[in-house]
């Protein structure tokens, strides 16, 4: 066997040991062994050094203190849903409309109704994602009548960027928006 | 220790994660918990902050299971996350990372037999472990401890698969000349 294919086998031998290497792997493996002692060796060293990193005693770990800690922030962080079909289309028809706004918007008037994601944020924003059964009408009404505006999205995941109308607490709108179950799914401060 | 079959059950309950099943996220917790802060502590050295390192890990799961499009399997993405948090904080601590010298063929100077005898003293073994730097300490954790494949090893730690095989290697190498010191000194001989 040359240097260059008793090297390859070598580098596999920590794999075989583990069981995680392909059948073919495994089947060159197993035949440069019954061939070679030294590869022998080198696995009994290998399998002692395997049973040494098990015996190692994994340290005080946080363990259950560890999740209640987390317990208190989960509630803090809603867990990003993955948008259905419908919440991806909902999105897209209110994208589709933004743009419409803003295309407008720029002819007419300075005034913002919608800040573009290049331009600088608000001090705090919001990530909102709106509910699957949520109309493109009732999200922009929503956002009107609050004097929200969408500086970006909706991103892959469907979550919307949002600033607050100026001068509101951002966790006041995040209530506010929260309180419009029917249509916002999750609202939080951006972070 | 992670056993390669419960990948299956980690893989589900990032699923059940991911439709905000609260339960599930507990189970995954006390599944993942020890290995987790272990494979941290090996990066970082310090408990305190691999606790938060776990932490945000952890919530960061609970925010992003959504995402998790099963490119790799869970149990890889979830270590590659820590991964990549534990060196976050180890950049900028700008600490120096030390390399060392690595024979590239087998070492002539190194004896198994003498190896493979100093082996069987398993206090040998745990000071030439420690005297590994993070990098292949942490090769050899996720391939004897967490029993991952070298495609799986290459995914959490973001390099290519041949550099996988060959960090194993140099510190099977590493662990054999210092064995083998070992023998030759009485086992009172440093390596650093």
């Amino acid at each position: 066997m040359g240097d260059r294919v008793r090297n390859e086998i070598s580098e596999l031998l920590p794999f075989y040991l583990n069981g995680s290497l392909s059948v073919e792997e495994k089947a060159k493996v197993e035949q440069a062994l019954s061939a070679d002692t030294g590869l022998e060796a080198e696995l009994k060293l290998l399998d002692r050094i395997r049973t040494s990193v098990h015996e190692e005693l994994p340290g005080n770990s946080p363990g259950e203190l560890g999740l209640a800690r987390l317990g208190r922030d989960l509630a803090q962080a809603a867990p990003v849903r993955r948008p259905t079909l419908a919440a991806l289309a909902a999105a897209f028809a209110l994208g589709a409309i933004l743009s419409g706004v803003i295309a407008v918007e720029a002819m007419r008037a300075p005034d913002e109704t919608y800040r573009q994601a290049g331009a600088a944020p608000a001090d705090e924003s919001l990530l909102v994602a709106f509910r699957a059964d949520a109309t493109a009408g009732e999200i922009s009404d929503l956002l009107v009548a609050g004097n929200y505006v969408i500086i970006d999205g909706p991103s892959a995941l469907g979550l919307f960027n949002v600033a607050p109308p100026e001068g509101v607490d951002p966790a006041a709108a995040v209530a506010e928006l929260a309180a419009a179950g029917a249509i916002v799914e999750s609202a939080e401060i951006a972070r | 220790m992670a056993e390669r079959n419960n990948g299956a059950e980690i893989d589900s309950l990032v699923a059940q994660i991911a439709r905000g099943d609260r339960m599930a996220f507990d189970q995954l917790y006390r599944h993942l918990e020890r290995p987790l802060f272990r494979f941290i502590v090996l990066r970082l050295n310090d408990r305190h902050r691999s606790a938060d390192i776990m932490h945000d890990v952890f919530l960061e799961v609970w925010r992003s299971a959504a995402a998790f499009r099963g490119q790799s399997s869970a149990r890889t993405w979830i270590f590659a996350i820590a991964w990549r948090k534990a060196m976050e904080i180890h950049r900028r601590n700008d600490r120096v990372v030390y390399q060392e010298t690595l024979p590239e063929q087998i070492d002539e100077s190194t004896d198994a037999a003498t190896a493979i005898a100093q082996a069987e003293d398993s206090k040998a073994v745990r000071a030439c472990l420690d005297g590994l730097s993070a990098e292949h300490r942490i090769a050899l954790e996720l391939t004897f401890f967490e029993e991952m494949s070298y495609p799986e090893i290459a995914g959490v730690l973001g390099v290519p698969e041949g550099t996988v095989k060959s960090r194993v290697f140099h510190a099977k190498q590493l662990m054999l000349r210092c064995l083998t010191s070992k023998g030759a000194t009485g086992g009172r001989k440093s390596y650093g």
